[in-house]
This record gives structure tokens, C-alpha cells and sequence, in this order.
């Protein structure tokens, strides 16, 4: 299942980031990294990803660095800033605190939220 | 190489840098680089020409592109080592129009701050432009849609004051009539060169009678042209002592009887519709102009009866102007006022200099009678009336303005093209750059509603003039400094060019310096006349004046220049008296007059800036204020120049010239 544009806008940067937050990332790993650990559900495509990116970079939020990796190709790196991070820790609390209440509601299970972390 | 060759190498070089970094090339560059990378990507041409596709639409920066392609190309490659397929990889690739949006708006806020400064400065002069156009328009709209509403004929009404009067009480007819037969015979004196050499002649030349002396080689032709001319001028004396001059005013002439020379200028019947009439103010006067020519005729009789020793026909004839201004000076118009007052003026100089050129040529009597002609016409003949103007200036706002229905309203096309009009020369107003006619003019004439005042404002300008010139009419000269202020303050241009009111109101301060002036001067004509019936009866002269009152003196008339004290009277060791005033400086002088610079005014000794010196003398500060007024008004006085030192001397005359 795919989400919406509007939740997707709403969830697609602050899974970036939080992808970034372990390692820097060129946009292929990404996509794959999104895809595969959310089931699909946070999929996208290069003509979501890239603007997203330059987004965030635009906000000071992750920095980019073209390198060479070890298979020959030249690849854009993204990693995480300072101030990307402090964003990620503010998001990552709004989005426990619309998990529980969404929970509250019971729109969300409290398992499903419970394991928002 | 010639020095042309060398000079020639820097300036290809900037002309080439200035082609290579155009818009066009960096955008071709961009092209390029791209599509350099992708022919070397080895992707399959869907994959290729699809971010192409995006790359181009992006429009971005040779760089930015570059950057963009290099990186959709990196993951394309990528997707495809992972075994992706080519239309998995086109889903992800997306659309390219949308695709290539969302990354252009992310890509330019990547850009510097002095990018970003620049966009948003000019995106906020975008929305600054397209405000002020809408602005503009709203405002252009409100100005060519505003129109006067013209409902008031005040024609109609300044002629609703002589309806009642019938021909044979009305002057006017005769002056017209008597004027033209005059004209016939100045244009053949003028055929025959008499009177040509005068100087300011002009083509009126034979009209400036007084001025010509028995010295004058041409003085015999006029004289004799005059007497034979005495049955018309005894017809003109007959209706000066009708009711009114009568002159029923209209905003159309006969332009051919202007051909045939002022005093033939006739009106026509007013156009009945006040839309179809045009400004009160341009309404033409020209009995003022027959009347005062009339005067010179009747004043250069009044000396040829005098010389003739004809005494009854200098009494009829003086009293006959006296008349005759007093006529003038019930017309609505304040300039018909000041011409009543001038023709008084005339007469009561007359008075003097024939009781000093010819002594007892008027006997007691006749002196006596003149003396209540005097004081019959005066309510009206030293009288200022000034409720055209009221009318003027509302016909004004009329004419240019809308109107609310409450007293308000804006400026219209029409009062731009009258304020045009008003800083155009010749005038000699100033001339208003940006008053001159030109496209940008027009087009830049909306935004005089920013700047232009209201109506109401100007009306309450006006307003505020008038109750100040009535209240200094009852008081007398003493508050002719507070008129003068409140002038300043009133015509004081407060809006730019777009301020009617400077031009509009006439200078009051110095009419109603001319009107106490003449007050004055009809007290003292009066004093010399009871001087001289006294001397006729009792055969010396009286010790002080009040030997007159109230037998040929109803009382003895105050010093205007002195407020509490009265007019001066000292007889002469040598025989004789004179009858003065304090003068400018206020104090008496013993019946000396000051020492002129212009000394050839018949009336030099009686100044109307005299009296403005005594009241209404600005400080150098009020008189350096940025008015356009004060200049035009007060150019008789200058606020550093020191106070005339000597009296207003009445009797006996300055000598004639």
C-alpha cells in the first residue's frame, strides 16, 4: 500500500532523515533502504525522492558530496547536519505524540503506536 | 599593429565574455553538458531521453543541471545494475513536466541568500507594480469617471439683482450709447495723430484725458472735441442719477461689436443653461472699462468747465462721477467695487484741486451740495462687495469637482484643464512643468486626487476668507494685518500645483486698503468742502474744526491712521489750511508729506500702502514665508524698507501734472 501525497509529504522527510541518522546514503540506497524496511509503504520513486532531497538540503537540514565509491560510479552521498538532526529528534517527537493520539482515538492500535520509536 | 588593431583585442574579448556568459548560451552550455553525460551513460534511450526530458524542463543553471542530470543518471544506472527494468525505471522517473517543477523549486532554494535576496526583492516589486497598476487604475477610473453636476446659475442669479430695475432706470444703456459716439471722434483724433505720442497710449491713448496738460500741443484739438461733445456727456450726467448701472451680465459677447472697439462690446443674451455657460470668472466686464473711460471725459470736463469758470457745470459734472461710483459700487462684483471707488477717488481729487486751482469758483452753497452728493453716494460708492466672489469661487467648484450631495467631492478632468489654464503663460502664474500638456502629463493626471484638496477644504478656505474680510469691513484699517495673515494662511499653496485657492481669492488686503484709503479721503473731501462753505459764509476760516459741526460738518471724522483721534485741520500763516491725516508712521507731522519716490501719482500723498504700512506690515519672517501671495500683493512694500515718515496731506492737492 502507498500512501497519500499529503501523508507521504508529511512522513517522507522525516524518514530520510531518520535514515540518514545512522549512516550517509546516496539516493538509490535510499529508495531501496525506504521501500524495503516500510513494506512499500513509504516507496518512491526518483521524481519524489530528488526534489525532497534538495529540499532538506536547501534547509541546511542533510549535506551532499558527489564520490567516486569503490565500484568506479559517482555517487551522491547524503549525510546528516547538526541542524538536521536536532529536526529529526523535534519531528520524531510530533510524530509520537500523533501516534498516541491517533491511539487515543483509537485510530491506531496501541501496539502500532506503542512501537513508534 | 596600429593602435586601432591593439585597442580592438580587450573590447572582442568583453564582447565575446558578455555572448558566452548570455542567458541563450549558458542555456545551450547547460544542453550540452547534459546530454554529454547521458550519450556516456550508456542507458537505454527511453531512460535517456526521459531525463533529458526533466533535465531541460528544469531550466535551471548550467551547473544545477549538470548536477541534476549527473545524479538521475547515477541512479538510473544504478536501478538498472539491481535488475531493475526499464519501465519500472521510467514509473520512478515520474512525469517529466511535474518532475522537472518539483525539482526547480527545490533546486533554487538551494540557491545563495544573495539569489534568494534578489528573487524575493524582485518578486516584492513585482507584487509592489502590479499593486500600484491596480491602484492606479482603480484611481484613473475614479478620476475620468468623476463629473461635475453644474446646477447653479449664478449668472442667472447676479442678473436676478437688476430685474426689477426698468430701461429708464438702468445707466448702462446711455454709457454704451454715449460710449460708442465717443469712439467715433477718438478715431478720428487718432486719424488725425493727435494724442499719439502719450505715453501707455496704446489704442486707448485718447482715453487718458486727465493726463493731458494745456501745455500739450494736442490739448486744443481734445478740448475742442470735448466741448462739442458736452450734449452726450450731459446725457451721461442724467443717468448717473438713475438707481443702477444695470448691466446685465453674460458669458457671450457680440465679437463683432468688439471689432468696432470697447465701448461697443455688447453681451448677448446668457446662455440659459448654466452647463452651457462657462466660468463666473471669465464672465466679461466691459461697462468697467466704458465707465472708466467716461470718467476721464467727465474729470478733463470738469477742468475745462473750471478753466471756463463754469461752476455749475463742474458741480453737475463732480457730482455726476460721484454718481457714477456710487452706481459702480452696487454691482456685484468686487472689481466693479474698486472701479466705484477709483472713479470716488477721481472726484473727490477733483473737489480739492479745483477748490485750490480756482478759489471761490464753488460757492458756499455749492459746496454745501456737493458735500451731501458726497455723503449720499457714499454707502454705496466706498463700499466693497464681495458676494461674487463667493459666487465665483463656488461656480469654480462646481464647474471642477464632483459633488457628494454633502459638501464634498474631488477634483475632475475639467480642473485639471482649468488649473492648466492657470499655470500657463502668459499669466505669469508660474509656469507648472507639470501642469504642461504632454502624454506623461496625461497620463500622470489621475494622481492629482492623491495631492489635490477636496471641496470641502477649499470651500471652508474661501469661507474662512470671506468672514474674515466682512469682519475687517466693520472694524476698519486697524485690522488689516490679521486679514493679511489669515490671506497668507488661506492662499498659501498647500498642495503643489493642484490648489486653486491662491489663485482664485483676490488680494483682499489690499482692496480693503483701497476702500479705507478712499473712507478716509471721502471724510477729508467732505471736511474741505464744510472748510470752504464756512470761509463762503463767514469770510475767514474756521479756527479748529469743530467751528463746522454740526452746521456744515455733521461731525469731525476720525484719523485712520490714529485710531481715537481725528482728522487734522491747521491754517496757514500764509493763508490758506491744509487737512491731513498722521500717515504710515502714525504720528503728526505737521501736515508734511513724506518724501516719495514715485511722486508721479496724482494721489502719491495718500498711498493705499500707507495704510498697509501702518496695520498690515509683515515681520521679515511672515513676509520670506513660501507664499506665492504675498509677492503679488504687497508689491508696493517692501517689510525691510523703513515707514514713510510724514502725514497723508488731503488739502491742499498734490500738484496736478
Amino acid at each position: 500500500m502507498k500512501l497519500e501525497r499529503e501523508l507521504m509529504r508529511g512522513a517522507g522527510p522525516t524518514a530520510v532523515l531518520h535514515l540518514l541518522a545512522a549512516r550517509e546514503m546516496y539516493g538509490y540506497e535510499l529508495v531501496e533502504a525506504l521501500a524495503r524496511r516500510t513494506d512499500g509503504v513509504l516507496a518512491m520513486g526518483q521524481s519524489t525522492l530528488y526534489p525532497l532531497l534538495y529540499n532538506l538540503e536547501a534547509k541546511d537540514l542533510i549535506a551532499a558530496e558527489w564520490r567516486t565509491a569503490d565500484s568506479g560510479r559517482d555517487r551522491k552521498y547524503y549525510r546528516l547536519t547538526g541542524k538536521g538532526k536536532r529536526k529529526l529528534k523535534a519531528d520524531t517527537e510530533q510524530w509520537n505524540q500523533l501516534a498516541g493520539a491517533m491511539a487515543a482515538l483509537g485510530v491506531l492500535s496501541p501496539i502500532v503506536a506503542g512501537g513508534v520509536s | 599593429m596600429s593602435g586601432a588593431a591593439e585597442g580592438a583585442g580587450p573590447v572582442r574579448a568583453i564582447w565575446r565574455w558578455n555572448v558566452m556568459h548570455s542567458p541563450l548560451a549558458r542555456r545551450i552550455r547547460a544542453n550540452r553538458y547534459a546530454a554529454r553525460q547521458l550519450a556516456a551513460a550508456g542507458l537505454p534511450a527511453s531512460v535517456s531521453t526521459r531525463i533529458d526530458a526533466i533535465v531541460r524542463r528544469t531550466r535551471l543553471w548550467a551547473d544545477e543541471r549538470g548536477d541534476v542530470a549527473r545524479e538521475l543518471i547515477a541512479h538510473a544506472r544504478d536501478a538498472t545494475d539491481a535488475g531493475r527494468t526499464e519501465p519500472e525505471i521510467l514509473s520512478s522517473l515520474g512525469d517529466p513536466k511535474p518532475v522537472a517543477r518539483l525539482i526547480r523549486r527545490a533546486m533554487k532554494r538551494k540557491r545563495s541568500w544573495l539569489y534568494q535576496t534578489r528573487a524575493w526583492a524582485a518578486r516584492g516589486l513585482g507584487v509592489a507594480c502590479v499593486l500600484v497598476m491596480v491602484g492606479y487604475g482603480v484611481l484613473a477610473l475614479r478620476f475620468y469617471t468623476g463629473r461635475a453636476h453644474i446646477e447653479t446659475n449664478y449668472l442667472a442669479m447676479l442678473n436676478d439683482r437688476i430685474a426689477e430695475y426698468g430701461p429708464d432706470e438702468r445707466g448702462y444703456p446711455v454709457y454704451q450709447d454715449v460710449g460708442r459716439r465717443w469712439w467715433t471722434i477718438a478715431e478720428r483724433l487718432r486719424a488725425e495723430s493727435v494724442y499719439a505720442d502719450t505715453p501707455s497710449d496704446g489704442d486707448r491713448g485718447i482715453d487718458m484725458l486727465p493726463d493731458l496738460d494745456p501745455s500739450h500741443p494736442d490739448y486744443d484739438a481734445v478740448a475742442s472735441a470735448v466741448r462739442g461733445f458736452r450734449p452726450e456727456l450731459d446725457r451721461v450726467a442724467d443717468a448717473t442719477a438713475r438707481p443702477v448701472m444695470g448691466f446685465r451680465y453674460s458669458d457671450r459677447m457680440n465679437e463683432e461689436s468688439d471689432a468696432d472697439g470697447y465701448y461697443a462690446m455688447e453681451p448677448l443674451e446668457p446662455n440659459a443653461n448654466p452647463e452651457d455657460q462657462g466660468y463666473l470668472f471669465e464672465v466679461l466686464l466691459p461697462h468697467l472699462g466704458q465707465a472708466r473711460g467716461l470718467t476721464r471725459l467727465m474729470v478733463f470736463d470738469t477742468r475745462l468747465a473750471a478753466d471756463e469758470g463754469d461752476a455749475a457745470r463742474v458741480e453737475r459734472t463732480i457730482t455726476a462721477l460721484a454718481d457714477l461710483s456710487r452706481q459702480l459700487g452696487c454691482e456685484p462684483f468686487l472689481i466693479s467695487s474698486l472701479v466705484g471707488v477709483a472713479v470716488h477717488n477721481l472726484a473727490g481729487l477733483e473737489v480739492a484741486r479745483v477748490l485750490d486751482d480756482h478759489p471761490g469758483l464753488l460757492d458756499g452753497p455749492a459746496c454745501t451740495r456737493l458735500a451731501h452728493a458726497f455723503a449720499r453716494v457714499r454707502p454705496d460708492a466706498v463700499h466693497l462687495e464681495v458676494v461674487s466672489e463667493a459666487y465665483i469661487f463656488d461656480d469654480l467648484l462646481q464647474r471642477t469637482y464632483t459633488d457628494d450631495g454633502h459638501g464634498n467631492g474631488r477634483l475632475t478632468p475639467a480642473g485639471i484643464e482649468l488649473l492648466r489654464e492657470f499655470a500657463s503663460p502668459p499669466d505669469d502664474l508660474g509656469v507648472v512643468p507639470m501642469l504642461d500638456q504632454t502624454p506623461l502629463t496625461d497620463a500622470a493626471a489621475p494622481a492629482a486626487l492623491l495631492v489635490a484638496p477636496d471641496r470641502r477644504s477649499l470651500a471652508n478656505r474661501q469661507g474662512r476668507m470671506l468672514r474674515k474680510v466682512e469682519e475687517v469691513l466693520d472694524v476698519g484699517p486697524e485690522r488689516l494685518g490679521e486679514l493679511r495673515r489669515v490671506q497668507i494662511e488661506v492662499t498659501e499653496n498647500q498642495n503643489g500645483v493642484f490648489d486653486p485657492v491662491g489663485i482664485m481669492i483676490p488680494a483682499y488686503d489690499r482692496a480693503l486698503a483701497t476702500l479705507f484709503r478712499e473712507r478716509a479721503h471721502d471724510d477729508a473731501v467732505r471736511v474741505i468742502l464744510a472748510v470752504e462753505a464756512f470761509v463762503a459764509e463767514h469770510g475767514r476760516l474756521p479756527v479748529t474744526l469743530h467751528e463746522l459741526t454740526p452746521t456744515y460738518l455733521p461731525e469731525i471724522p476720525p484719523d485712520p491712521f490714529d485710531p481715537g483721534s481725528s482728522i487734522k485741520y491747521r491754517a496757514l500763516e500764509g493763508g490758506g489750511y491744509t487737512v491731513y491725516f498722521a500717515g504710515a508712521d502714525g504720528d503728526d507731522d505737521g501736515g508734511t508729506p513724506p518724501i516719495e519716490d514715485d511722486g508721479d501719482h496724482a494721489d502719491a500723498h495718500i498711498r493705499v500702502a500707507d495704510l498697509l504700512d501702518r496695520f498690515g506690515r509683515l515681520t521679515p519672517d511672515e513676509d520670506d514665508a513660501p507664499t506665492t501671495t504675498y509677492s503679488m500683493i504687497g508689491g508696493t512694500q517692501d517689510p525691510h524698507a523703513p515707514v514713510p515718515n510724514g502725514d497723508w496731506v488731503l488739502y491742499p492737492p498734490p500738484p496736478s501734472e
